[in-house]
């Protein structure tokens, strides 16, 4: 009997998943410094067809393409969309994302959304952020939390050339 | 040496085949009754799901989809011009026809994206796309209706109760 229980223990210890530890922090910019790095995403990565789409693991919610609730066509992103945004950029690759922030933004291009942008990995939208361009320093300058503004803005801006 | 035959042929079909097309092709449905296949057939419907070489369709397109009068009605706008640049700076045209359809053949424009679009019809203002295309060229991939949070709607030319002229096919 006794040994019955022993392997009924056992049993049921070997299937519990990881005690709860309550929330998990994960080290991340600001929120509120989001919106400057999340426009210039928006403009290069964000249309319907690339990853203003539910079927992509990051989805970037904006003006250019994917929009939360009531809100269509081209009305300014909402704030709930930059939020919506912001958790899927963050929660990418949360450990590695966590890493790069500890240590003030170096080493970014541990991150897949920095190597896709960069086309230094397979992507097939290609490369919309290369090395040194304002959408790439934008986004960078947002994980050293230090946006530059300038990146950022010029990033935003997607000119449209002569017909 | 036939039941060789049959089972290498077996094989190779089986490893041609696509099935996430073949349901994509499905899910379009019948033609509409009365309609042949051909230029005027299924208006507001992904083009290339078909037209993109992998068939079931010959005609290869880079670019193709249906404008409308109207972001609210379907009555289709005829005539109108659809102008592409790339970011190569290939720029090409076409026109729709009367059921608001047009296509770009591959063999004549195949597009190195972003492609940035506009339609222009005389007397209203041009309607540009307010983000480029960057890589679906299937219109109706994004412009399905109705508009939602993941549909910009139809491509169209006019506000409501603005007269368009033109009507649609006979």
């Amino acid at each position: 009997m006794t040994r019955f229980a022993f392997v009924v223990a056992a049993l049921l210890a070997g299937c519990a998943g990881p005690e709860e530890e309550g929330d998990h922090f994960i080290p991340a910019p600001s929120r509120e410094s989001f919106p400057r790095a999340a426009d210039a995403l928006g403009s290069h990565c964000g249309s319907l067809d690339c990853h203003g789409s539910v079927a992509r693991n990051l989805r970037i919610y904006s003006l250019n393409g994917l929009r939360i609730g009531e809100v269509t066509g081209t009305h300014s992103t909402t704030d709930e969309e930059y939020a919506a945004t912001y958790q899927s950029v963050v929660l990418l690759e949360p450990e590695k994302f966590g890493q790069v922030i500890v240590e003030g933004g170096r080493g970014p291009e541990r991150l897949t959304i920095v190597r896709k942008g960069r086309g230094t990995e397979h992507h097939k939208g290609g490369a919309q952020a290369p090395a040194g361009s304002d959408a790439d320093r934008c986004f960078l300058s947002w994980l050293a939390q230090a946006v530059d503004e300038t990146a950022c803005g010029n990033a935003a801006e997607v000119p449209t050339p002569e017909f | 040496m036939i039941r060789w035959y049959g089972f290498a042929c077996l094989c190779w079909l089986t490893a041609c085949a696509d099935p996430v097309h073949d349901d994509a092709v499905d899910a379009l449905g019948p033609e509409a009754p009365g309609v042949k296949p051909g230029p005027l057939h299924r208006p507001g419907q992904p083009c290339l799901v078909c037209h993109s070489g992998k068939g079931p369709a010959a005609l290869e397109f880079s670019l193709a989809g249906t404008v409308y009068k109207y972001l609210e009605s379907g009555e289709p706008m005829a005539n109108a011009v659809v102008q592409f640049v790339d970011k190569a700076g290939q720029r090409t045209f076409t026109g729709t026809n009367c059921a608001g359809n047009f296509f770009v053949q591959r063999a004549d424009f195949d597009p190195v994206f972003p492609v940035w679009t506009r339609v222009v019809f005389g007397g209203f203002p041009d309607a540009d796309m307010s983000t480029p295309i960057f890589r679906e060229g299937s219109c109706a991939h994004c412009h399905s209706d109705p508009p939602g949070e993941a549909s910009a709607g139809r491509i169209y030319i006019a506000n409501p109760g603005t007269p368009v002229p033109g009507g649609s096919c006979p």
